[in-house]
């Protein structure tokens, strides 16, 4: 152990600026890796903030303490080289922007959607697709706020969508085929949900878990279990039963887009209506290139990737 | 901490304790080695058995979590990147296998990132290579103490790895959460099942049930090959004794303590509770050991060696840091890339942990 500590002292520099200056510099890094713990702490723990400015503000006091520290660790290490220090700060301003990306998109995926030219387009999402004539259809978002928004939330903040919450984007009631039946309409409805799914895997894992919710009720009926699906060149996961109780077929189609979770739910009585629910789901189209510049730049461009 | 092999006999760092065979100190060793199962079982059992699931319940992030999983969780997670304060952070350490060190964990991230194949079959055998490495360390503890004692480094060590995978991971394996093991792997590899994959079908519905039809076999297996093997691990070290062999009372507490715990928690708790124990203590241990073993190298790394607080600090750094990757990892964490890092992360630390604690090459 002692040949182990003699090795570490030649090769762990702490004396590059030597005496009063060496101690001063080290001093400055306690203070500046101080600042990036609690930044850090603040940016994982801490309550989300309710503006854009506020979160950039955290995400800035964040960066600025890891970029400081970084400048001073590196800049007392013989090991490292000082390329290090662009390259790490780059790793971490990309980190940044990501989150930040997130961030606003958890206010872009509520921007109510816009007919143009016969379409659904959810520029916030990134995501297009037909709409039948003669529908009705109803594009303003609606929340449900999840238990701790309920008691805490900010009612004036702007509408935005928080972790774990579910949000109804757009709902197509078609009209009945038969003037006497009035519960025979066709119903698309898109929800989004903010669920950050670590992967694939992950991702089907709650698509599973949301079909064994539902079908767990009484009068539910599995007709296909969860699997993976290609729709309109996008991966999707879906699932599909039947409701005995309303008589009606249940299609529940799901896209990942980043950290939302996008739920196309179809339903229809009349077996007939199968070709439109799959010309519906073809009809689907990505609003916006994909690729690293829609990476960067964020919701501008689109969510989906 | 798997291999700490005892090729050199006495241990380097010559600390007071090495006369009385502790490998820090006998309030230390007690605490956070020999009797760190117990402090887990004391910790663990009362605080998710006794009180109310409500009184903890507190939002982060604007989701109400229970804040005793929390903290559990993220200091099981947090113990996981420690190991790069020992294999990155030690030179010495990291001339060893340079390799190993840069090129593989950027080629697992990379792969697991690219790839749900890879993430899935990094993620399934992560959670098998978590029981075996777990059992070693153990074994690793039993060996130093072994050495301690100034007794052969070969002696009695095949009994010792197989009695602490007798101890630790035969539970899993003959216990009623085998089964949960078994789903919890192969869910790693759910995105198969739901492509219709025949692979995913056969590890998903017939390669569980398979195994769930014949756990009982796999339970008496276990029970036929690990009594006998107790009985006879037993005689073998009375015979090692007649020998000449020393006995270091500090190991057959480790193992009595360790074994006792594991049979306790997985034969009578909830999976979730044994999980919780197993796991707490084993990350314990490994603060304690890195701990001990690093703390002058990381207090110069983090520039603290000049000042008269400077291992306090240092400590404190280092907890703080670990706890907020492990509540990231275990919590905070999306997307492929973030995922893979702690996928990544995970194996490392099982890895490297098989070979960055060799007491032959004067590591620890």
């Amino acid at each position: 152990m002692a040949g182990l500590a003699k090795k570490n002292d030649e090769n762990v520099r702490h004396d590059v600026a030597g005496g009063l200056r060496g101690r001063w510099l080290d001093a400055a890094f306690q203070v500046c890796l101080a600042w990036f713990m609690m930044a850090l702490t603040w940016h994982l723990l801490g309550p989300v903030p309710e503006t854009k400015f506020d979160y950039f503000l955290q995400l800035a006091v964040l960066w600025l303490g890891y970029a400081f520290s970084i400048w001073l660790w590196i800049l007392r290490s013989r090991r490292l080289p000082l390329v290090c220090i662009p390259v790490l700060l780059t790793v971490g301003f990309v980190a940044t922007v990501d989150s930040a990306r997130t961030y606003d998109a958890s206010f872009q995926v509520m921007i109510p959607a816009k007919v143009r030219d016969g379409r659904v387009i959810h520029d916030g999402i990134g995501l297009s697709y037909a709409l039948f004539p003669g529908c009705q259809v109803d594009l303003q978002p609606q929340v449900k706020r999840n238990i701790a928004l309920q008691a805490n939330g900010n009612p004036t903040a702007p509408l935005r969508l928080h972790l774990e919450e579910v949000a109804r984007l757009c709902r197509i009631v078609l009209a009945p085929r038969s003037q006497q039946n009035d519960d025979s309409s066709m119903v698309i409805q898109l929800d989004v949900v903010y669920d950050r799914p670590r992967g694939l895997s992950s991702f089907v894992r709650r698509v599973r878990d949301f079909e064994r919710s539902l079908v767990s009720r009484p009068k539910m009926r599995v007709i296909r279990s969860t699997h993976r699906s290609r729709i309109a060149g996008l991966d999707t996961v879906e699932f599909e039963y039947f409701n005995d109780q309303q008589k009606r077929i249940y299609r529940q189609v799901q896209l990942r887009a980043g950290q939302f979770m996008l739920n196309f739910s179809l339903h229809y009585v009349d077996e007939a209506d199968r070709p439109h629910v799959d010309e519906f789901l073809n009809s689907i189209r990505l609003a916006s290139p994909k690729g690293i510049v829609a990476w960067l730049v964020g919701c501008e461009l689109g969510m989906l990737r | 901490m798997s291999d700490l092999e005892c090729q050199a006999m006495p241990t380097p760092r010559q600390s007071p304790s090495a006369k009385s065979g502790f490998i820090i100190g006998p309030v230390y060793d007690s605490v956070f080695i020999i009797g760190a199962p117990i402090l887990a079982v004391l910790i663990v059992i009362p605080l998710f058995g006794l009180s109310s699931s409500s009184l903890f319940g507190y939002p982060i992030k604007g989701v109400i979590r229970d804040t005793r999983q929390v903290f559990i969780g993220s200091f099981i997670a947090a113990h996981l990147v420690l190991v790069y304060f020992r294999s990155h952070a030690n030179i010495n350490i990291f001339r060893t296998h340079p390799f190993c060190f840069t090129v593989v964990p950027a080629a697992l991230l990379i792969a697991t990132a690219m790839s749900p194949w890879i993430m899935g079959i990094a993620g399934a055998v992560a959670i098998w290579w978590d029981v075996y490495h777990s059992s070693l360390q153990t074994f690793g503890f039993g060996r130093i103490y072994d050495a301690k004692q100034k007794n052969s480094p070969i002696a009695g060590r095949d009994l010792d790895y197989w009695m602490n995978l007798v101890l630790y991971a035969g539970p899993v394996l003959a216990g009623a959460h085998f089964m949960d093991h078994v789903r919890q792997s192969l869910e790693q590899l759910l995105f198969l099942k739901a492509s219709q994959s025949p692979i995913g079908v056969l590890l998903m519905e017939t390669t569980p049930d398979f195994l769930q039809r014949h756990q009982g076999y796999l339970t008496a297996t276990v029970l036929a090959f690990g009594l006998p093997f107790a009985i006879f691990y037993l005689y073998s070290y009375y015979c090692l004794q007649r020998q000449g062999y020393r006995v270091s009372w500090q190991k057959v507490w480790l193992l009595i303590v360790t074994g006792s715990v594991s049979i306790y928690v997985w034969g009578f708790h909830s999976f979730l509770d044994a999980f919780f124990v197993m796991n707490f203590f084993h990350a314990l241990q490994y603060f304690a050991i890195v701990w001990f073993t690093e703390q002058q190298n990381l207090t110069r790394i983090f520039r603290l060696d000049r000042f008269s607080f400077g291992k306090s600090l240092t400590l404190a750094w280092i907890v703080v840091f670990c706890f907020l990757y492990g509540y990231w990892a275990g919590y905070h964490v999306t997307g492929v890339w973030g995922s893979g890092l702690a996928v990544t992360t995970a194996i490392m630390h099982f890895w490297y942990d098989g070979f960055i604690w060799s007491v032959r090459k004067q590591q620890v």
